[in-house]
């Protein structure tokens, strides 16, 4: 019982084992690979991988949890489906809604990786380089969501895909440029 | 070493075996047709032999995963013999599969996943190498007595191309048995013995 209570504390103290110190993209990162899983049980539909749009995510302090909410791309009455993930500060996923909304509207068709895999593509890029790229932490620490979209560019006749990542701490988004395999072509940070 | 082609002395392992239980599940992901060699051509194989036995001695390769003790013995074994084509000694009946972990690590995660789930490669951050790493990981890779919500069980029962190992990594799905068996590992308490 002693320890139990121990255990709380020091979870509440944010004192997770240092292999699994969670922050705000870490958090995030998990819950991609929750949401992966989800669709491998059958919980969740394909489309959450294959019309993936964006997430966002909140750490709740006081709890301390994260809420994370991956959404698809909306539907032609612009709702969009999505799952709302609350993740615990070992990066256990503890409970999943779904949220209702429309079936997504044209989404694009990714010829390699799915839509899934290039947002988690994204954030390995950011969890790769926060530590030798300081400019990065606002983004590691306090990141605010994901979003994926068609990228302006072209490589070998195939579309890039562009993910931009949002900080609650910063008004500069990240922005990271993905051939279709996921490989990062580029990143930048992006003044508004 | 022997001349292609020539007889082998008695007791010696052919290649066609080190190929079909070492080189072929373990290097051809890499070395089948690029990476340097062809490790299915014999004559590719006897011309990087010093590499193979300096770098498979000292476990360099295959990157990210060592070959299982027994492996590494009948490779070590067979080229300490001359490396013969042919060889006489019967074909060993690779172990069976057992549900431990120890049996697990060596069968499934050493050939099928560690390549690419080790420190400095694709997978770094879901590390299968230990039965800490399948317990402990945020993931919930291994939850003893559930394997239906285990996800090291619901990666390798997917048929599509989130399958794991991934359809294009050249590492061929598991079978049925071989999911059994871990499925039953897990049911019974996902234990190291």
């Amino acid at each position: 019982m002693k320890f139990i209570g121990l255990a709380a504390i020091a979870m509440c103290l944010g004192m997770a084992p240092a292999s699994y110190a969670m922050n705000n993209s870490t958090a995030a990162h998990y819950a991609i690979h929750a949401m992966e899983k989800l669709v491998g049980q059958g919980k969740l539909e394909e489309a959450f991988q294959t019309a993936f749009q964006n997430m966002t995510v909140q750490a709740d302090a006081n709890t301390p949890t994260f809420t994370v909410v991956l959404r698809q791309i909306p539907g032609v009455d612009k709702t969009a489906r999505a799952v709302e993930l609350t993740m615990n500060i070992l990066g256990q996923m503890t409970s999943y809604t779904l949220v209702d909304g429309a079936i997504a509207n044209n989404p694009p068709i990714w010829p390699d990786a799915d839509a899934h895999e290039l947002g988690e593509d994204a954030m390995h890029y950011l969890l790769d380089n926060v530590e030798t790229h300081p400019e990065l932490v606002p983004f590691d620490k306090d990141m605010a969501g994901l979003t994926l979209s068609q990228s302006s560019m072209v490589k070998d006749g195939m579309v890039m895909a562009v993910a931009e990542i949002t900080s609650s701490s910063s008004k500069d988004t990240l922005r990271i440029v993905e051939d279709t395999s996921g490989v990062v072509q580029s990143a930048a940070i992006v003044n508004p | 070493m022997h001349d292609r082609g020539s007889p082998a002395s008695s007791s010696q392992l052919s290649f066609a075996t080190i190929h079909d239980q070492v080189l072929g599940p373990r290097c051809a992901s890499c070395h089948g047709n690029s990476g340097g060699f062809t490790c299915g051509c014999y004559a590719d194989v006897l011309k990087k032999m010093p590499q193979i036995q300096n770098e498979v001695s000292s476990d360099l390769m295959p990157l990210g995963a060592p070959l299982s003790p027994r492996q590494k013995k009948m490779l070590l074994d067979w080229i300490s013999e001359g490396a013969p084509e042919f060889g006489d000694k019967p074909t060993p009946p690779p172990p069976m599969l057992l549900p431990a972990f120890a049996s697990i690590h060596d069968l499934v995660l050493v050939p099928y996943c560690i390549a690419c789930h080790s420190p400095g490669n694709p997978g770094k951050r879901v590390p299968l190498n230990t039965l800490d790493d399948l317990l402990n990981s945020p993931l919930g890779i291994v939850l003893p007595g559930n394997p239906d919500e285990s996800d090291l069980v619901i990666a390798v029962r997917r048929t599509d191309k989130k399958r794991m190992p991934p359809p294009n990594s050249g590492v061929q799905s598991l079978s049925s048995d071989q999911i059994s068996v871990i499925v039953n590992w897990i049911s019974n308490g996902a234990k190291e013995y």
